[in-house]
């Protein structure tokens, strides 16, 4: 177990490495995309406080905390990026051009051998940065602070980061089938565009669809009601079995896939 | 010992026949027909440590899915197949780390990088020992002679070059066992030539277990005195390529320049004409009768040069296939 | 003309094809606007009023943007930088055909395949909202709103090559809505 993990560390640093040397390339892309990313940020705060013009709480949250839910999802986005996402927006790729077979040869799982091909520092750069100063922004403006705060979010976002990787590791299990990436990962794009919505917003059938098919009210709203302050125990307890539950669901429908990948193509 | 067993070994895939048009395509929508094909079927063979072997057979004989299975990469529908006593399509990290597959159109080096870099990657992923990873990087950069292509990036390089960074790539961790699928395809002759020395000479000295599939029949002719003749997903024929000439080929080629013009009836008493262009004559000959008939040939007419010929292995191959 | 003819008829087979991924970007982003309607019901069955529009107006306003994103937005950018980097455009510039009718057909042919997909979602979506739509009743509003609709351009969004691509929302979309939406504003 602890050498198992001391050697994906390893790989991870070493593939990091790479990938960092390989965006080095396209240096003049990278101003271009932090900025856009920045801009679409700035976008969303002003949609919400024209919101607030109007209302004063959004499903109880008020300003201060949706941006530290806002930033909370910016953060996950770019930790995303640099673990797995990017891997899974070119699987499509990988499986048309038969290239998929050069991972599956290899001494390394392949799912992780994806992801950490792909490991991208700029792509969501911009958002992670921003991400960052929305949550310090947020959490200043707040009134109870607890020591045990940032410790809590920092878990928690690895949480959700955990379950937004089980969530695609599940969709893109699919594309053994269908081939084509690129439209379920927009879908996966726009489902995380509304994670920074809170999950209070949510009623009824809706509400268990977010959580525990597209686990979208979850992944936001648990790191960041920490900050918060709007954290309840069955919230965090949620969402860490749902992480591990999906976790688990998602590993098995991608082994069923890859299973009739290698069985269904000559 | 066999280090390579397959025994019976099936592989058959579902596919969905749709019939042609947009009429085809909208029905299809609710309806399929689903067929099987086999690709491979009831294949046996084994092989031994550092043998090097080919695969002969057209596109879709079954070649590669035949190689794919042998990686780990494809589930066998039925039967087995034994490599270094592990079953491949289990893909556990201890046989994946004692071979390497290299497909000739399938790139696995980083685009916008140095090989070199693509390199130092595999000794990660196969957790290579740093000093042996030297030594075995150096070794190859000689036998290959690529020293100077070392800190280019891949995408600057020619298709020649990159096959070569490919091997050198797929050979670092030392596998027991190689399998190369197609890895001249599209190369100019030159490199084609020093991929083909660089394969005997590793074989030679590593004592790897090679497979090799290819088009191009020089790559068989020159590297594998075994080869296995996959149609139609089955052997056809495993055996000494020498073996394979003599049991299709009952004749050889005899190349005449006579000094003066000689009938069509008298030349077809010495072999069938294949070609004639003036005083030059090109027959086909039985073997056992050569012996006397150019003895004879030699007495009844001048002749200027007479050269006799193996006939070409592609053209052997190219009558198997035809015949069945 | 046959051959645009031929050509349309293709990328239907061709979409066709890959309509698995389709169906499922479709019913997809149908569950995103509902996202976005579970939000707005929140804001306003708390007691809040967005400026003068009414829950039914934000709603309504919403699955139009539904449509009108999938029918007005076009990708065939996307398919151009494939081409061009895959090399199939010079392919295509050899052969006679106009390249811009060339890509107006596939637009074409690719936006009423959407278009019947997303009348279905659009149902779905209907069916269970169907106390908060409404239409507008004065023909004039209706005149005014499709006219609005030829205003638009098919915007394409941010070009991010080998990223998952922006959800660029076309400007001038929420004017079309604008005309659609409020009723008393127009007549």
């Amino acid at each position: 177990m602890f050498e198992t993990i001391r050697r994906h560390l390893f790989l991870y640093g070493s593939f990091l490495k790479h990938n960092l040397k390989n965006e080095m390339i396209y240096r003049s892309n990278f101003m271009i995309l932090v900025a856009m990313d920045i801009f679409f940020m700035m976008v969303n705060v002003v949609f919400f406080s024209i919101i607030f013009n109007n209302v004063k709480t959004i499903g109880g949250w008020n300003f201060y905390q949706l941006l530290i839910l806002m930033g909370s999802v910016g953060i996950i986005r770019e930790l995303a990026y640099l673990t797995f996402r990017q891997g899974f927006i070119n699987i499509g790729d990988y499986i048309r051009t038969g290239e998929f077979d050069l991972l599956l040869v290899k001494p390394v799982s392949p799912k992780l051998h994806l992801g950490f091909r792909h490991i991208s520092l700029t792509e969501s750069l911009g958002e992670g940065i921003m991400g960052i100063i929305l949550v310090a922004v947020g959490y200043a403006h707040l009134p109870d602070k607890h020591l045990l705060d940032i410790p809590l979010y920092l878990f928690f976002l690895f949480n959700s980061l955990i379950i937004y990787y089980s969530f695609c590791l599940m969709i893109n299990s699919s594309v053994f089938w269908i081939i084509k990436s690129q439209e379920l990962n927009t879908i996966v794009y726009y489902f995380m565009e509304t994670a920074r919505y809170p999950r209070d917003i949510y009623k009824g059938i809706g509400k268990a669809l977010f959580t525990f098919i597209i686990p979208i009210s979850l992944i936001g709203t648990a790191p960041a009601s920490v900050l918060a302050g709007r954290s309840t125990g069955p919230l965090l307890f949620l969402s860490v079995g749902v992480a591990l539950t999906l976790l688990v669901t998602g590993s098995l429908i991608w082994r069923v896939s890859i299973r009739h990948y290698s069985s269904a193509s000559s | 010992m066999a280090i390579i067993e397959v025994h019976k070994l099936s592989k058959s895939f579902d596919y969905f026949k749709k019939e042609p048009g947009l009429k085809g395509s909208i029905k299809s929508l609710f309806w399929r027909e689903t067929l099987h094909k086999y690709a491979i079927q009831d294949v046996s063979f084994q092989i031994e440590e550092g043998e090097l072997v080919g695969f002969l057979g057209p596109n879709g004989a079954g070649k590669t899915t035949t190689l794919k299975i042998l990686a780990g990469i494809l589930l066998p529908t039925s039967g087995s197949a034994k490599v270094l006593g592990f079953d491949p399509w289990k893909r556990e990290k201890r046989y994946q780390k004692q071979f390497s597959i290299v497909m000739g159109q399938k790139n696995q080096l980083w685009w916008d990088l140095p090989a070199s870099e693509s390199f130092a990657l595999n000794r990660d992923i196969y957790e290579i020992d740093p000093k042996i990873y030297i030594k075995n990087l150096n070794e190859l950069v000689e036998l290959m002679g690529l020293r100077e292509l070392l800190d280019i990036p891949v995408r600057k390089l020619s298709l020649g070059e990159r096959m070569k960074c490919e091997l050198v790539a797929a050979l670092l961790h030392q596998p027991g066992i190689l399998f190369l699928d197609e890895p001249t395809i599209g190369l100019d002759v030159v490199s084609q030539e020093k991929i083909r020395q660089f394969v005997e000479e590793y074989n030679r000295f590593q004592k790897t277990t090679i497979i090799l599939t290819s088009h191009y029949m020089r790559d068989i002719e020159r590297l594998c005195k075994r080869v296995l003749v996959i149609n139609d997903g089955g052997i056809i024929y495993d055996g000494a390529l020498e073996e394979l000439m003599n049991r299709y080929v009952d004749h050889k080629v005899l190349k005449i320049q006579f000094h003066k013009q000689v009938s069509e009836e008298n030349l077809r008493r010495f072999g069938e004409i294949v070609e004639r262009d003036g005083l030059r004559v090109v027959l086909k000959t039985k073997k056992k009768e050569i012996p006397h008939l150019v003895q004879r040939m030699l007495t009844e007419f001048e002749v200027d040069d007479l050269a006799i010929e193996e006939v070409q292995v592609e053209e052997v191959i190219r009558r198997i296939f035809n015949k069945t | 003309m046959k051959k645009y003819l031929t050509l349309f008829r293709i990328n239907w087979q061709n979409s066709l094809q890959y309509r698995a991924s389709t169906v499922i970007y479709i019913f997809g982003y149908g569950l995103y606007v509902s996202v976005l309607l579970y939000l707005w019901l929140s804001v306003y069955h708390a007691g809040n009023q967005m400026g003068d529009y009414s829950v039914s107006d934000m709603i309504t306003y919403y699955a139009l943007q539904m449509v009108m994103n999938t029918l007005i937005l076009s990708y065939i950018s996307w398919d151009l930088i494939d081409q061009i980097r895959e090399g199939f455009f010079s392919n295509f510039l050899v052969k006679p055909l106009h390249s811009l009718f060339y890509w107006f057909t596939i637009n074409l042919s690719s936006k009423i395949l959407e278009a019947i997909y997303i009348s279905i979602t659009g149902l779905v979506l209907f069916f269970f909202l169907r106390e908060y739509f409404w239409f507008p009743r004065h023909l004039s509003t209706w005149f005014y709103f499709i006219l609005s609709l030829f205003l638009l351009r098919g915007s394409d969004p941010p070009a991010r090559p080998f990223s998952e691509m922006a959800a660029g929302d076309c400007p001038l979309a929420s004017f079309s809505i604008y005309c659609f939406c409020p009723d008393r504003d127009l007549s």
